[in-house]
């Protein structure tokens, strides 16, 4: 992984506020009263981004106030699946500083209580967006006039990806219920645990155990048992302080493209697997179903929520949305 | 923190289940668990390997076969309530993972021994010896309270009928070398000023596997 240069603090905006909320617990969330939910996971084609525009749709028809933003680092489409064709200023042009102001870039779109920030084009500047400029993007966000926010944060471990997602709550994993997809899901959750650790490392700094937690993170599956133990023999203090830490990052995983009602077993048997030996409690929200009305509806450039309302996987969509709003367990601002 | 290993878990930790887990909660836990951890299940693949797979399935058994049975299942939380589960059952000395074994060790007929066989005869208690030593601590002492029934040169013996050594000892029970020379010895005057020897007496012989009778 790149270092990163210490000009400056650390993640400072972000740290002051974690510092300031560590006490009750919400480390890793935002200080306005919003929800914010990045949808995201390892591998491309789980249907991150059809999940995602399918979620804003729905969560806009029952309260309205949602803003889909496309931060998918491999290349923009939300803007397809949600009906967007006209040019526009998108985040490469924030970043850029052609505009200053989010709100200078959100877009409408057809449904009623959803607008847009389109996604760049220029993949390569996002993937490798400056901290500086993450932390400006992310503080905006934060503080963004919206009462949901969906942020498709799209495939891979990039550094930036994983900031994206670890700072939502909760982040929303997709997977298939294919091996490579469920491995790249360990390898994204395991990625996101020694972000989060190493953010908490530096701000206190934990110096002598940043060395051990690279090395025992990756190495097997029970490492951080090994990990937590050998720092709570050396200092209880920070052993508790990243363990709090760890807590708090409660995911959600969306099974997506499921064959039959049995692969309803194997999201839990993943929540079951990532609670036992990642020490973290993955929320299993249920299975979309596989179904061929949802490339028929892209191609037709219009969403499956209306195009096809009573399908399954609409049916399943609106399902997850009723309980991310209802159920899921959000930590309070 | 309460982060533990697979090996050290609890049935229901294991199972992820409460404690006052219905039958159908068990047997679904259960299932789930066997689903997850079969070779063929795409659940658990690539995030453990062969030998953690096998381990956890056969800890899952075990916790499906105790809990599930209605009298195993009772004496399985008497043991958690009682705390002798702290141990883990697979540890060096254990010579059955079902249950605690009692140690059969001859007594050495002591001066104790006969008083207590005078005290099994009559209801009237008899005063209890106190050592010199222990005088000058009030409050200290190897003859009162629960754990009364275990002098230390007892629990010396049980050890050494094990082949058990003081650091195999401090290294389960956490309790320092210095400390259990000492109660080993009956050593007052050498343990930490305001620790409650009872309760280290009694830690030491759940260790062993003894069973301290209820307060």
């Amino acid at each position: 992984m790149a270092v990163e240069q210490k000009s400056y603090p650390p993640a400072e905006a972000q740290i002051q506020t974690f510092a300031e909320k560590e006490k009750s617990g919400v480390f890793l969330h935002p200080e306005a009263k919003k929800t914010i939910w990045a949808v995201g996971g390892g591998k491309g084609g789980t249907g991150k981004s059809f999940i995602s525009a399918s979620l804003a749709i729905e969560l806009a028809s029952q309260e309205g106030d949602v803003v889909a933003i496309d931060a998918d680092l491999g290349g923009a489409n939300l803007h397809t699946l949600l009906g967007v064709k006209e040019a526009a200023l998108d985040l490469g042009d924030y970043v850029n500083n052609k505009a200053s102001q989010l709100k200078e870039i959100v877009l409408p779109t057809p449904f009623q209580g959803l607008r847009l920030i389109k996604g760049t084009e220029n993949f390569l500047f996002m993937a490798n967006l400056n901290h500086y400029k993450k932390l400006k993007f992310i503080r905006q966000i934060k503080t963004f006039d919206a009462k949901r926010i969906i942020i498709d944060i799209g495939t891979g471990s990039y550094f930036n990806t994983i900031d994206f997602f670890v700072l939502s709550n909760p982040g929303i994993l997709v997977v298939n219920p294919e091996p490579t997809s469920i491995e790249n899901t360990y390898y994204f959750v395991k990625s996101c645990i020694y972000r989060i650790l190493k953010l908490y490392m530096d701000y206190y700094k934990i110096e002598e155990f940043k060395k051990k937690l690279a090395e025992q993170v990756g190495n097997n599956s029970q490492s951080l048992y090994h990990f937590f133990n050998t720092l709570l023999s050396y200092n209880k203090s920070q052993a508790r302080l990243l363990y709090n830490a760890l807590k708090i990052f409660k995911p959600c995983l969306i099974l997506n493209k499921a064959a039959s009602e049995k692969d309803l077993v194997l999201g839990q048997s993943i929540a079951h697997v990532v609670k036992k030996y990642l020490l973290v409690d993955l929320n299993f929200l249920g299975i979309v179903p596989f179904d061929e009305r949802v490339p028929q509806s892209i191609q037709n450039f219009t969403p499956l929520l209306t195009q096809y309302p009573d399908s399954p996987a609409s049916q399943a969509i609106k399902s997850i949305a009723d309980k991310l709003v209802n159920n899921v367990n959000q930590i309070p601002f | 923190m309460n982060i533990k290993k697979i090996e050290e878990m609890d049935y229901y930790e294991l199972l992820s289940l409460e404690r006052n887990a219905t039958q159908e909660e068990i047997e679904n836990a259960y299932l789930l668990g066997i689903a997850t951890y079969n070779p063929h299940s795409l659940g658990s693949y690539g995030l453990i390997s062969e030998e953690e797979r096998k381990l956890m399935l056969s800890r899952l058994e075990e916790a499906f076969q105790t809990l599930s049975n209605q009298e195993k299942r009772k004496n399985y939380d008497l043991q958690m309530s009682k705390g002798f589960l702290l141990y883990s059952q697979k540890a060096s000395f254990r010579k059955s993972d079902s249950k605690l074994e009692i140690e059969d060790v001859e007594t050495q007929k002591t001066v104790w021994d006969k008083i207590k066989s005078l005290l099994f005869r009559s209801k009237k208690a008899a005063p209890l010896p106190v050592s010199t030593r222990e005088k000058s601590e009030p409050g200290a002492s190897f003859t009162s309270g629960p754990t009364s029934f275990y002098r230390g040169e007892y629990l010396r013996r049980v050890r050494e009928n094990r082949n058990l050594s003081l650091e195999e000892i401090s290294h389960e029970c956490k309790i320092s070398l210095a400390v259990l020379k000492a109660l080993e010895e009956e050593n007052i005057k050498s343990l930490p000023k305001g620790i409650d020897i009872s309760k280290f007496i009694e830690t030491y012989a759940r260790c062993l596997g003894l069973h301290p009778p209820n307060k």
